[in-house]
């Protein structure tokens, strides 16, 4: 709970710059619909632009608190290798000459283990990226009952 | 619907071309200083080289399934005779057309533009929108006029395209800052020395 308490406060401090402009974008559309324009999807006047932002703003911000919070302790845990060259971990020390000293054996420890080549991401985004369509399928139980029923009751010729 | 629309156009302004790179158009590089190996050869292709007609071609291609869904969708509500509402986007317009529209606007803008001047272009244009909307009358034209020539059966969804526009500029701003390859692969490696004494201090 401290941990993540520090990694939220760190995202906060990294995206201070967009903080701000969102704290702008807020105060300059509740200043633009009062005073000029209410806003109107028909229209996408100021006003409903502003809005728009402020609120994905919002969210994107949101996201990265979240992100600080899941990702990082497993990017100090296993950093990734695009960070680095891609040929510093995955040097191989010959021993055929008998002479290894302690740096060169220290090279093959567990804690100099190759890192997995992409980016960390929490279990749940992963699991939901590789079953994509069942989880789509899921979630949205109730668009996909209604069109079976539609579907069963004319075929079926009842009234539903 | 509000909500869901300009989101739309934002998510997809954060993940587009334009805010991946969006600029001048770079040469084709290689890297010469391995040349005996063909194998480890980098080749940096960043944007292709356009010239007006193919530029012109590249835009065409990539709002034509935008413009098939659009009307697609107009001739199967039309078939169905599924209720509509021309309040919404006009007689014929759907949002389909309104993607197609900021598509072509993108296409048309992303070369020149800078993905990171293109906010204020954004605001600007958002600013002398409203300034039409609320002095020249657009407003009520907008609103009431009635719907007799093409042009203003789909009124709405023409002009609500260039304010749906400087939302995707505005947004193309933040992709480009979310995008960058410094931001999504380097930044933890960057951070990670500074915020490992947090972690290690806190340990409980």
């Amino acid at each position: 709970m401290n941990r993540c308490l520090i990694f939220a406060t760190l995202s906060l401090v990294l995206t201070l710059h967009a903080q701000m402009v969102n704290g702008l974008l807020w105060v300059a559309t509740m200043a633009c619909s009062s005073y000029i324009q209410a806003p109107s999807r028909r229209l996408v006047n100021a006003s409903y632009a502003l809005w728009m932002m402020s609120l994905n703003l919002t969210l994107l911000l949101h996201l990265m608190l979240l992100d600080a919070c899941i990702v990082l302790p497993a990017a100090l845990i296993h950093p990734p290798t695009i960070t680095s060259t891609p040929t510093s971990k995955f040097v191989q020390v010959s021993s055929s000459d008998g002479t290894s000293d302690a740096a060169e054996k220290t090279k093959n420890t567990i804690a100099n283990a190759p890192s997995p080549p992409f980016a960390p991401t929490s279990l749940i985004i992963e699991a939901i990226n590789k079953n994509s369509l069942p989880f789509f399928m899921i979630v949205s139980r109730n668009i996909i009952t209604t069109g079976l029923c539609a579907h069963v009751s004319v075929e079926l010729r009842m009234c539903i | 619907m509000d909500g869901g629309v300009g989101s739309f156009i934002i998510s997809h302004a954060l993940t587009s071309i334009h805010a991946r790179t969006g600029l001048a158009p770079v040469e084709k590089k290689d890297d010469d200083s391995s040349t005996d190996n063909p194998a480890t050869k980098i080749e940096r292709v960043v944007t292709p080289h356009m010239n007006l007609a193919q530029r012109l071609a590249h835009i065409v291609r990539s709002i034509a399934p935008l413009l098939a869904l659009g009307f697609a969708r107009l001739l199967t509500i039309r078939a169905v005779d599924y209720q509509q509402h021309v309040s919404e986007y006009g007689v014929h317009w759907n949002f389909f057309f309104t993607l197609a529209a900021v598509a072509c606007m993108s296409g048309a803008i992303s070369r020149t533009l800078h993905p990171n001047k293109a906010a204020m272009v954004g605001f600007g244009l958002m600013a002398l929108y409203q300034i039409a909307l609320s002095t020249t009358g657009l407003t009520e034209y907008i609103m009431e006029a009635p719907r007799t020539n093409i042009f203003a059966a789909n009124k709405e969804g023409i002009f609500s395209s260039v304010g749906y526009f400087a939302v995707y500029l505005a947004a193309v701003r933040i992709g480009h800052t979310c995008l960058k390859p410094k931001f999504t692969a380097r930044k933890w490696g960057g951070k990670i020395a500074k915020m490992m004494v947090c972690y290690i201090s806190l340990d409980v």
